[in-house]
C-alpha cells in the first residue's frame, strides 16, 4: 500500500435526490477533517426522480447510467472507474444516507495497514444502530451459515454493502461478476482465492428518506436467488472455471 | 397418413419455409438461426412425404403411438432451442451491462472536457 493511498467513495445512486446531497456533503466534509486523498464517485442508476438534476448541481465527479442496471452493475462500474484512474481503494457508500462516512477512518485502518484486503462494516459485530427488519435478520442469519459452511470462515455481516477493498479485490470484482445479488458471491470468491477478509462493527443509520425496493415477496425471491449465486460461484471455483 | 392431411401439412409447411424467406430477406432473422429453421421446414416436408418412415422409426424406439413421438421430438427440440437462446440472451446481458459502462463513462470524459474547455476561455 502506498504511503498516502488514493481512496474511491463509490455512490450508487437510484432515486436518492433527498438523500443525496447529504451524502456527498458528509464525504465532502469527511475528507477536509481526515487529510484522507479521498475522491467521491456517484454513480446514477438512471434514476427516475431528480437525482440527475441534483448531482449536476453538486459539482461532485458522477457518472449517468443510460439505462438501469441495479446496484451490482452501478458498483461495478464504479470499480471500473477506481481501477482505470488507479485508485488504491474503493468504498461503497449508499446513496440513501445509511452508511455513516465518519466511519470511513475505522474501516479502511486494516486496509491501510496491510492486514486486511477487504473489509467490511458489521451491524451484527456489537448490535447497535439500525440492526434492519425482522424479516431481513432472517435472511441473514441463515446467509451467515451458508458462507460458514462453504468456506469455514464466520463473517457476522454478509449483507453489508458497507465495505472497502484494495486494488488486489477491486481487480477481482472487475473480472468476475455476477450481474445480482454479489455481496456474498463475492465473500465467497475473496475467501477461495485467498483475499483476507475482516469485520469492524460500525453503527449503521436507517434510510433517511425514500423507500426500500424490497417487500416480503421480493425478500424471499432475492434469498433463493443469492443462494444459487453463491453456490454457483463455489463450484465454478472448485471446477476451476475461474483463471 | 390420408392424402388430404399430407397435402394440408406440406403447404402449411412451404408457407413456414415461405415465412423463413421472407424475414432472412427483410435481414430480420441472423443467419445462424435462418439455417436451423430451413433445415426444420425441409425435415418436417421429408417426414411428411415419407411418413412411412416416422412410424418406422417410432416402433424402433419403442413409441407405439407415431404422434407421441412426433410431440416428443418437437418438445425436445423446443427445450433446446429454449436454452439457447438463455445463454445468448445471458451474453447480450452482459454485453448491454459493459456498453452501458463506457458509455457512463464516455460521457463523463465529455463532460470534464467541456468544462475544462469553458474553463479555459474563461481565464482568457
Amino acid at each position: 500500500m502506498p504511503p498516502n493511498p488514493r481512496i474511491l467513495a463509490i455512490v450508487p445512486c437510484y432515486n436518492e435526490e433527498e438523500n443525496i446531497a447529504n451524502v456527498v456533503a458528509e464525504l465532502e466534509a469527511l475528507k477536509q477533517e481526515s487529510g484522507l486523498d479521498l475522491s467521491v464517485l456517484v454513480v446514477n442508476d438512471c434514476s427516475k426522480d431528480a437525482s440527475a438534476q441534483v448531482l449536476a448541481t453538486l459539482g461532485c465527479p458522477h457518472l449517468n447510467l443510460p439505462i438501469n442496471l441495479g446496484l451490482w452493475g452501478v458498483m461495478q462500474c464504479g470499480y471500473k472507474y477506481a481501477l482505470r484512474n488507479n485508485f488504491d481503494i474503493a468504498i461503497q457508500v449508499d446513496g440513501d444516507g445509511q452508511h455513516p462516512p465518519h466511519q470511513i477512518p475505522k474501516l479502511l485502518k486494516p486496509i491501510l495497514a496491510g492486514d486486511s484486503d477487504v473489509m467490511i462494516g458489521s451491524r451484527f459485530i456489537e448490535k447497535q444502530g439500525y440492526q434492519s427488519s425482522v424479516l431481513r435478520r432472517v435472511g441473514i442469519r441463515f446467509f451467515k451459515g451458508l458462507v460458514q459452511w462453504l468456506v469455514g470462515h464466520y463473517i457476522y455481516d454478509t449483507t453489508s454493502g458497507f465495505k472497502a477493498f484494495n486494488r488486489k479485490a477491486i481487480s477481482l470484482v472487475c473480472r468476475h461478476f455476477p450481474d445480482e445479488y454479489p455481496e456474498m458471491a463475492a465473500i465467497i470468491l475473496f475467501q477461495l482465492k485467498g483475499l483476507k477478509i475482516s469485520e469492524t462493527a460500525v453503527i449503521m443509520r436507517e434510510r433517511v428518506a425514500g423507500a426500500s425496493y424490497l417487500n416480503s415477496t421480493k425478500a424471499f425471491i432475492f434469498m433463493v436467488k443469492m443462494t444459487l449465486e453463491i453456490i454457483f460461484v463455489f463450484l465454478r471455483f472448485r471446477l476451476g472455471f475461474y483463471r | 397418413m390420408p392424402l388430404t392431411t399430407k397435402i394440408i401439412s406440406i403447404l402449411a409447411i412451404l408457407l413456414f419455409l415461405g415465412l423463413v424467406l421472407r424475414l432472412i430477406l427483410q435481414e430480420k432473422l441472423e443467419e445462424k438461426y435462418a439455417l436451423v429453421w430451413c433445415m426444420v421446414g425441409v425435415i418436417l416436408l421429408v417426414l411428411v412425404w415419407f411418413d412411412d418412415a416416422l412410424s418406422f422409426t417410432a416402433k424402433a424406439l419403442g413409441i407405439v403411438h407415431t404422434p407421441t413421438f412426433i410431440f416428443l421430438s418437437l418438445s425436445f427440440g423446443a427445450i433446446i432451442f429454449f436454452l439457447h437462446l438463455s445463454v445468448v440472451n445471458s451474453k447480450l446481458k452482459s454485453q448491454v451491462k459493459n456498453l452501458t459502462h463506457e458509455i457512463a463513462f464516455l460521457k463523463k470524459l465529455t463532460e470534464d472536457l467541456k468544462n475544462s474547455k469553458k474553463a479555459e476561455k474563461s481565464e482568457i
